[in-house]
């Protein structure tokens, strides 16, 4: 079997708080067990933690290859821009399977028309 | 390459969103990129080979468009974590919100 692909996605929020308070209800336990809450079937295993600014952890979906979860936070002006980055996800099968499945049509077609 | 790689190249990306408007030939498609006519060939062959795009004979001309279900498919995927990513940011700014009045 060939190697899966990985895909991430990217999302960008600009909070009218600062830098300090977006990181207060990021990671306060209590805070982050209201807006996160307990994902199903995800074990969530912290990796890397920079006050103020980063906060990295393993995502482990059951059944899944473990994925990476990254917010990053940075001022600007009054505002909080935070990027969370979704990366290391198993490229979805079906988007592979579609792929191989035109092919080995094309070629059928190939085949009925020689 | 999945179709996630092949959209990954700018270029492609480009095409996609020229056959958005509609059918168009190889030459149509290459006039519209500094690149070489061989270069757009090739974009044209991976993003065919993804499934992305489809081509058919008109005359000597061939005229490529797109095919949606891979697309689709992709913003079917694209819109799990989508919603579920765009769900915990809104719940954290009631977070924040939370956290001044509490202050």
């Amino acid at each position: 079997m060939a190697a899966q692909g990985k895909c991430s996605v990217r999302f960008t929020r600009r909070y009218a708080a600062s830098a300090r308070e977006v990181w207060c209800a990021l990671t306060d336990p209590e805070s982050l067990g209201r807006w996160l809450g307990r994902p199903a079937g995800v074990e969530v295993v912290v990796r890397e933690v920079e006050p103020g600014h980063v906060l990295e952890f393993d995502w482990r979906r059951e059944g899944e290859e473990p994925s990476l979860v990254r917010f990053e936070l940075r001022g600007d002006g009054d505002a909080t821009v935070l990027v969370l980055e979704h990366s290391r996800i198993d490229e979805p099968e079906g988007m592979a399977s579609i792929a191989r499945w035109d092919r080995a049509l094309r070629r059928f077609e190939g085949v009925l028309s020689a | 390459m999945s179709a996630f790689a092949a959209l990954a190249d700018p270029t492609r990306r480009r095409i996609v969103e020229l056959l958005v408007e509609g059918e168009r030939s190889a030459g149509e498609i290459a006039a519209e990129f500094p690149t070489s006519r061989p270069g757009v060939s090739r974009h044209l062959r991976v993003l065919r080979e993804q499934g992305l795009v489809r081509a058919r004979g008109q005359g000597r001309r061939r005229l490529y468009s797109l095919d949606p279900a891979p697309l689709a498919e992709l913003d079917r995927w694209l819109a799990r974590y989508r919603d579920f990513w765009t769900n915990r940011l809104d719940a954290l700014e009631t977070e924040i919100r939370r956290q001044r009045r509490n202050r």
